[in-house]
């Protein structure tokens, strides 16, 4: 089915939407010698995108996300090179996250229930096949990837953790936990838990009784000192590589608490983007910086991992510091206490570190030198979600941006962001809002920029608004 | 891939889009009916209440009412439309509206003076809760962010009466129920 309708560049910076009357390429700056254009407006929540080889665009819009509502259709759409818009497909509530293209075949990550899933859609026939029906989802955070590796043709893919920081709390029943009541986070390999438990009021007792939950419990069941939960091949946190088609899948990474972007370079060598962890609630952890992780597993033979890496979660935080350290003590919410007796070696340091909610999410590798910077990871970053979760002056215009990186230095620049501070933004300046995504396209010559559009945060609420997001174009001059 | 002709809008053309706030438009009426329903029992309720601070909070409630029902008349305005041929038909429709209460009344056999209609005042609370979240729901769902600023405050309001109608008719309940008879 087509959808949408040309319009003008003019009439862009007039629209219905009072959320964002106008959008306005020439309030976003990049650097000498590229330029900016809107290919789409109107998207709703749109959450990630994938060329096929000959330049088609597939974008997710994401039905449910953040927040959980208003729901919009769950939908995968696709512009091909002539510029013509349609559905390619609709999906379940929950909706579609990540997404890639090999071989005829559409990969797609989804959220929504207990079970994540990543489906293949043969993209002739348009026929659906669930490839991966068991990642443990149904909480905060989200799926990464899938993609395809360069080094071994396998299928990578990811899912964060169901709970905010270590432990299934109140603040879960503003997400899924309503409609997810038993969630809970599982580890990677067999853990003893110190039966530390945290202490929070129960929302659905009439009485301010505080309930104690322990991790990798449900809300509202303690964890008891000694007691060791099993890891799972199919557990939270995961990174996880199989074939094409699903078979033999493998564990070979755990601990990352929210792997929304995973990229490969020309060299096969393997990069998640991951969010800090927040600064509220009765687990509150301060300053733990955004971060990408180099997943050095996934350079190792096919079924060769005997034991995933651990990349922190929940305990340590990207400095490499215990979240209880000094350093992460919260100015609001209660102190984290250990959750995991003699925890697994660390896989870390991080490759880069990035201001705490900036929200890092989905990247890629510039692979040729039309564009300019070969080599150079390109990141979108959604911003903060603060006062939301931290209550810190300076982390309220974090993000809103596309970086450009260099992972062996661990330093990177702003590529891409707005002419005026995050903060005008909201009003009727015409920029980007929240990038979720960036590609390049396959002649090289573009990068991609996918815009989620408004979600507004205060104290007590958060509203994303549909039919505000936004694809955007870079090319060189 | 090729560069666009121009750049291609979804659901913000003129057409589509005064579909949509037609649609829109139709679920303000249906609100405003709803909550002039709620605000029509507020105020007979808080008649019948001898009890003082029963009362006085049911009076406070019925002054908001009409509050919030003088904003709908501000959502009409956000979307670009006109509130004074719906408030007319929703003046009309308000006698239907109280013989539906009536039949709700008789369902609630045996149960005694006020705490009839402060029951029926929680459920009719609930409706007007969950018609002005709709419309917030709306407005997020359009891009509508003047939409959401008038409908926030009025869910948060209606949240506090949820909770106050649902403390004291179960608070009162059992009296009304065993006894025969209402606080005074």
């Amino acid at each position: 089915m087509k959808i949408g309708t040309e319009t003008t560049t003019e009439k862009l910076r007039n629209l219905p939407t009072t959320a964002r009357p106008k959008i306005d390429a020439s309030q976003v700056v990049v650097p000498d010698g590229y330029e900016v254009e809107v290919i789409v407006a109107g998207l709703s929540f749109p959450t990630g995108m994938a060329f096929a080889d000959d330049g088609t665009l597939f974008i997710n819009e994401g039905g449910s996300t953040w927040p959980t509502r208003p729901a919009m259709i769950p939908r995968i759409l696709r512009l091909n090179p002539e510029g013509n818009l349609d559905v390619f497909a609709e999906e379940s509530l929950g909706g579609p996250r990540g997404i890639t293209y090999r071989d005829g075949y559409l990969y797609v990550s989804l959220k929504g229930g207990y079970l994540a899933r990543v489906v293949r859609y043969e993209l002739e026939t348009g026929e659906r096949t669930i490839i991966h029906g068991e990642i443990p989802s149904g909480g905060w955070h989200e799926p990464g990837g899938p993609l395809f590796s360069p080094h071994d043709g396998l299928m990578y893919f990811a899912h964060g953790s169901v709970s905010q920081n270590g432990v299934v709390l109140p603040q879960g029943f503003t997400v899924d936990m309503a409609k997810n009541p038993e969630v809970h986070d599982i580890p990677g390999e067999d853990v003893t838990l110190t039966g530390n438990n945290v202490f929070s009021r129960n929302p659905l007792m009439p009485y301010p009784y505080l309930t104690a939950t322990g991790a990798y419990k449900p809300f509202g069941v303690p964890a008891k000192k000694g007691e060791v939960v099993k890891g799972e091949l199919w557990c939270s946190t995961g990174v996880w590589r199989s074939k094409p088609d699903g078979s033999e899948p493998e564990l070979i990474a755990w601990g990352i608490r929210n792997p929304y972007g995973m990229a490969f370079n020309e060299e096969g060598e393997l990069y998640i983007s991951d969010n800090d962890m927040e600064e509220t609630g009765e687990r509150a952890v301060a300053m733990d910086p955004d971060r990408i992780w180099h997943i050095r597993n996934a350079k190792k033979p096919h079924g060769s991992i005997q034991k995933p890496d651990w990349y922190g979660f929940p305990d340590i935080a990207a400095t490499g510091l215990p979240v209880w350290d000094e350093k992460h003590l919260p100015e609001r919410g209660k102190a984290a206490e250990p959750l995991i007796e003699n925890p697994p070696e660390w896989a870390g340091p991080a490759v880069y570190l990035e201001k705490p909610h900036s929200c890092m999410t989905k990247m890629d590798f510039c692979k040729s030198d039309e564009f300019g910077h070969r080599g150079k990871l390109f990141i979108s970053e959604w911003g903060t979600m603060a006062p939301f979760n931290s209550p810190r002056e300076e982390d309220l215009s974090n993000g809103f941006r596309v970086m450009m990186i260099d992972v062996e230095t661990g330093k990177g620049e702003p590529f891409l962001y707005n002419r005026k501070p995050a903060s005008e933004v909201e009003s009727e300046v015409g920029g980007i809002q929240r990038p979720v995504d960036c590609q390049f396209s396959p002649d090289g010559k573009s990068l991609y920029v996918l815009d989620f559009g408004v979600a507004q945060v205060g104290e007590g609420h958060m509203m994303a608004y549909a039919h505000t997001g936004v694809l955007w174009k870079v090319t060189k001059k | 891939m090729e560069k666009a002709k121009a750049p291609i809008v979804i659901g913000l053309d003129e057409k589509s889009w005064e579909e949509k706030i037609d649609k829109v438009e139709k679920w303000f009426g249906q609100l405003l009916m709803i909550q002039a329903s709620f605000r029509q029992l507020a105020e007979q309720t808080a008649g019948k209440i001898g009890e003082a601070h029963i009362k006085t909070a049911v009076l406070r409630m019925a002054e908001n009412a009409k509050e919030h029902e003088q904003q709908i008349g501000e959502l009409y305005k956000a979307i670009g439309r006109d509130s004074s041929d719906t408030r007319r038909k929703a003046g009309e429709l308000m006698g239907k509206m109280s013989d539906a209460l009536d039949n709700l009344q008789t369902m609630l056999g045996g149960t005694t003076g006020y705490w009839k209609e402060l029951h029926q005042l929680h459920l009719l609370n609930l409706n007007a809760m969950s018609a002005f979240g709709m419309a917030e729901q709306l407005g997020l769902a359009l891009g509508l962010s003047n939409v959401v600023d008038i409908v926030f405050p009025i869910l948060h309001d209606k949240q506090k009466n949820h909770m106050l109608l649902q403390e004291y008719t179960l608070e009162i309940g059992a009296v009304s129920v065993l006894y025969d008879r209402d606080f005074d």
